[in-house]
């Protein structure tokens, strides 16, 4: 009996917990029956500096945009065409994307094991599953932990539409990469000017009190949450002088662009988008919402559609024109597909079994499709991308260390894309 | 018997509550027989209570117990405690029928009647907790602490397997194991290794070796990590493949809840010291005399076959899995080993580049290395502060020909800038787009062998400056949008330079 209880000592932590979870609550937490994949050797030669991610939210019907299946009874009204690359063919919904083919690589056998919005958001945005005891980073707090923005004063992680407690944020990582959320992409930079009553001595004595009363409680806790904010209010001061805040200003674009871009929010976001990697910025996130068709899913689509086609080819030309392409690599992504089969309304439900996701320049070669569906778009026949491969694929082209294991702050580990291996056919 | 869905989760929770009905009727006793007897009317609400207490928490326990039965994949060795466990609920049941007869009516004869039933009571909770106990803790369980004789001594990682092998087969009954060939020699406690025998060792049983030090020395001495260099990636590989295999076939009956045949396969040493079987189960490098794989091996409607056959069997690639760790030297890595395996990315630290990009970048430019595992250098000067600009370009020529990427966007750049750009040999991108870049500056570049991407968007640049380009060997990519360059000049450089993209509108 005592041998029993010596063994019990030398059980690890985590087994310990492992065991009371599984004898109490009858759950595992280890994911059993998976063979671990075992990081091969990554030979990285990043060309991409900076990421565009379209974020579509809602879980894009990838039948009737960049996967369409004619010849499917359910395919409905939409008609696929043909693109700039020759065997290549994509929904009519998306003429203008179809003439510029040639940079994109589409994966079409994308899938995810979460079926609902919030869950598969998450899942897309940080590679693992959501969890109540930790908040894992997204992308762009990776990205700006690991490389290190420029000296722009503009934040390194914007993002624009959506919400502002969206997925994928800095996590666990220091608040400061937390991105700047942006509501309305013409609105410019709110609160950005100090009040009408406060000239700059005003302002340089109140930041000189505000650091006097906080400087005992820093040196008492010098925690990193705590450096955030000073962090915060410091660059914050910055950018109110800097001119690196025209970037924000979208009239200072010539009016030829602005129609180019089109004159939905989207289109606007896509624009700003373009300018803020110019000044810097290394991760910008564009939400377009509105993807989940439940209901009179062809209309729907085709509306969305419309920014989505006009807008994304103008933001590809334009970086493709201003050479920053090879260097920026753009991200139309979301969290899951939708049925083959429609509806009682007319519309489509979620289906995480096989999606679509696009990704261009950056170094990724343009003009091919990954994977492939069956004949109705449900199941895929080949070269499943799983999610934290996707993401791999996207750091990969950022020449991050897929394999470096970080600790979050109570010490457990985790990796940028969570094992997941970059799909190399891409570039 | 079956319990809803929903209670299957709880099953486990069995092991909890039955201590509680153990304690309702203990109590009953205490306040009974123990505490003073002033006048039974003051202690009859208590016991009242305390019999309700005990029927519910009974009932409870054989739910869960039932829950239990389902979730931990018991057999025929539960259904005595089963039924045992229904005895006890009757009686109970029995023994709250005959206390209020006996409150009601307050005669002799109930009152007899009532102990009676108490005592019954008693006599069905130890014996079903006995039941209980022996699937828990093993049989005879009780005594162990007694038989010395069983005693295994516990470190047994014996380093000439196949010797080992030979006395263990011979000495097949439950008693102990004596190993004592192969210049080693465990006797009850004391351990001994004989520095000739380790001398062979192959680079796996290296790796044993000291994980064999370190759980001899367990006694006296804090044990030590096995030596994370020593542990490859291959050993964790094939131990985890096996490790798959236990969690799926063998830890339900041999983990952290039950030790059936006090074997233990999810923890090393107790994996290592085999069951009561006597045999040692798993033997490094010798798989046919591993118990284990012995066990896995034999036909599926033998007795002693292991997973027994009401459960699936192990697949043929399954036990190949096992033979293949232990053939290997059944390394058993720790858990830090196997965290750091995922370490294993090249960190460049070169020290003379990293004081360079650090210099650099105090100037608010922004220099990093092409990517994690890449020496070369990339570096943005768009946003260096304007005062510092021209310390800056100064500083950049230190590089050398580890600069492969340059970006010099929409800035005012000095004549110097220009002139130094044939120092980077290794120079692959520039961006010169919406800089001051002239025909003359231009012209600076030619003889770059490297050079493969340009970029002059919006720049004053005109047809007479491509002649320049036709003079970089590598250029692939040139951008001349929003320049002078005319479609008439875009399409005489395409003409000469056919391998040239040119973008252009």
């Amino acid at each position: 009996m005592y041998k029993e209880l010596n063994q019990m000592d030398e059980l690890s932590r985590r087994k310990f917990i492992q065991y009371s979870a599984k004898a109490l609550l009858g759950v595992g937490l280890a994911s059993v029956g998976q063979t671990p994949v075992w990081a091969s050797e990554v030979v990285r030669k990043a060309t991409a500096k900076n990421v565009i991610y379209i974020y579509l939210s809602g879980g894009m019907s990838h039948i009737d945009t960049f996967d369409p299946k004619p010849g499917w009874k359910d395919q409905g009204p939409v008609q696929a065409i043909d693109t700039n690359v020759s065997g290549i063919r994509i929904s009519q919904y998306l003429p203008s994307l179809a003439q510029r083919m040639d940079k994109l690589a589409i994966i079409r056998s994308m899938y995810s094991n979460q079926g609902a919005h919030e869950q598969g958001d998450y899942f897309m945005h940080t590679s693992y599953e959501k969890r109540g005891t930790i908040r894992h980073p997204g992308l762009g707090a990776w990205l700006n932990s690991m490389s290190g923005k420029t000296n722009s004063t503009l934040p390194g992680n914007v993002r624009i539409g959506g919400s502002n407690n969206a997925q994928g944020g800095a996590g666990f990582l220091d608040s400061k990469y937390e991105p700047l959320h942006l509501g309305n992409p013409e609105g410019g930079l709110p609160h950005i000017k100090a009040h009408r009553s406060v000239d700059d001595i005003e302002m340089q004595e109140r930041m000189a009190l505000a650091e006097m009363m906080d400087l005992s409680f820093h040196q008492k806790y010098p925690s990193k949450k705590v450096r955030a904010y000073s962090d915060v209010y410091e660059e914050a001061m910055k950018l109110m002088t800097s001119k690196d805040l025209e970037a924000f200003d979208l009239s200072k674009e010539p009016s030829l662009s602005r129609k180019l871009y089109g004159d939905s929010r989207f289109g606007k976001s896509c624009l700003l988008a373009r300018r803020l990697v110019e000044h810097g910025v290394r991760f910008v996130e564009l939400t377009l919402g509105g993807w989940d068709t439940h209901n009179d899913n062809h209309d729907n689509v085709e509306q969305l559609t419309n920014p989505l086609d006009q807008s994304v080819a103008a933001l590809l030309d334009d970086l493709h024109y201003r050479g920053l392409l090879d260097e920026t690599l753009v991200v139309i992504g979301t969290e899951f597909g939708r049925t083959p089969d429609l509806n009682a309304n007319a519309g489509r439900n979620h289906h995480p079994t096989a999606f679509t996701c696009v990704l261009a320049g950056g170094g990724i070669k343009g003009g091919q499709v990954y994977g492939a569906t069956d004949e109705r778009g449900h199941s895929i026949t080949e070269n499943g991308v799983t999610v934290p491969n996707f993401n791999a694929t996207i750091a990969y082209a950022l020449g991050l260390p897929l394999d470096k294991v970080v600790y979050s702050p109570s010490g457990r580990p985790f990796q940028i894309a969570h094992k997941g291996q970059p799909v190399k056919a891409l570039f | 018997m079956t319990v809803p869905d929903f209670l299957l989760p709880f099953g486990p929770l069995h092991i909890v509550f039955l201590h509680l009905p153990i304690g309702g009727l203990v109590a009953i006793w205490f306040v009974l027989f123990v505490l003073p007897n002033q006048g039974q009317k003051h202690k009859e609400p208590v016991i009242g209570l305390l019999h309700l207490f005990l029927l519910i928490v009974t009932v409870l326990t054989i739910v869960l117990g039932l829950a239990y039965e389902t979730y931990g994949q018991y057999e025929e060795e539960l259904e005595r405690h089963e039924l045992w466990g229904y005895i006890f609920g009757g009686v109970v049941i029995g023994n709250f029928v005959c206390y209020w007869l006996h409150r009601i009516a307050g005669k002799v004869k109930t009152k007899y009647l009532y102990f009676f039933s108490l005592i019954v009571a008693t006599v069905a909770m130890i014996v079903t907790s006995h039941e209980g106990g022996e699937l828990v803790h093993g049989k005879g369980f009780l005594l162990k602490p007694f038989r010395k004789v069983e005693e295994k001594p516990v470190v047994t990682r014996p380093a000439e397997a196949s010797q080992v092998v030979e006395s263990v087969a011979v000495d097949k009954q439950p008693g102990i194991v004596s190993i004592e060939q192969g210049g080693m020699g465990i006797d009850d406690s004391i351990v001994e290794i004989d520095e000739s025998s380790t001398m062979e060792m192959d680079d796996s049983s290296m790796e044993m070796s000291s994980a064999m030090e370190m759980s001899m020395m367990g006694g006296t001495v804090p044990p030590m990590p096995v030596s994370e260099a020593l542990v490859s990636d291959e050993s964790i590989k094939r131990f985890e493949a096996a490790e798959l295999v236990f969690k799926n076939h063998c830890y339900n009956c041999h983990g952290a809840t039950k030790q059936k045949g006090d074997l233990r396969l999810d923890h090393e040493e107790a994996a290592f010291a085999g069951g009561d079987a006597g045999a040692i189960s798993i033997v490094p490098h010798d798989a046919e005399g591993s118990l284990i794989v012995e066990r896995m091996r034999l036909p599926r409607e033998h007795d002693d076959a292991m997973p027994p056959e009401k459960k699936p069997a192990v697949s043929a690639e399954g036990i190949e899995a096992v033979v293949a760790w232990i053939q290997a030297g059944a390394v058993w890595p720790d858990m830090r080993a196997r965290d750091k395996r995922e370490l294993n990315y090249v960190e460049i630290d070169d020290e003379q580049t990293a004081k360079l990009i650090d210099q650099l970048n105090a100037t608010g430019a922004k220099a990093e290395y092409n990517s994690w595992d890449d020496a070369r250098v990339r570096v943005d000067l768009s946003f260096t502060d304007e005062d510092k600009l021209e310390a800056a370009i100064s500083q950049l020529g230190a590089f050398g020909d580890k600069l492969i990427w340059l970006d010099a966007g929409g800035l005012k750049l000095p004549e110097a800038f220009y002139q130094q750009l044939l120092q980077f040999s290794n120079l692959e991108r520039l961006h010169l787009d919406r800089s001051n870049v002239t025909e003359m500056d231009l012209k600076g570049l030619v003889g770059s062998s490297k050079l493969s991407y340009l970029n002059l968007f919006d720049t004053e640049i005109s047809d007479s400056s491509l002649e320049v380009l036709l003079k970089l060997p590598n250029l692939e990519k040139v951008f001349l949008t929003d320049t002078k360059v005319t479609k008439a000049g875009v399409d005489k450089l395409v003409k000469e330079k056919s391998t040239l993209e040119v973008i252009h509108r």
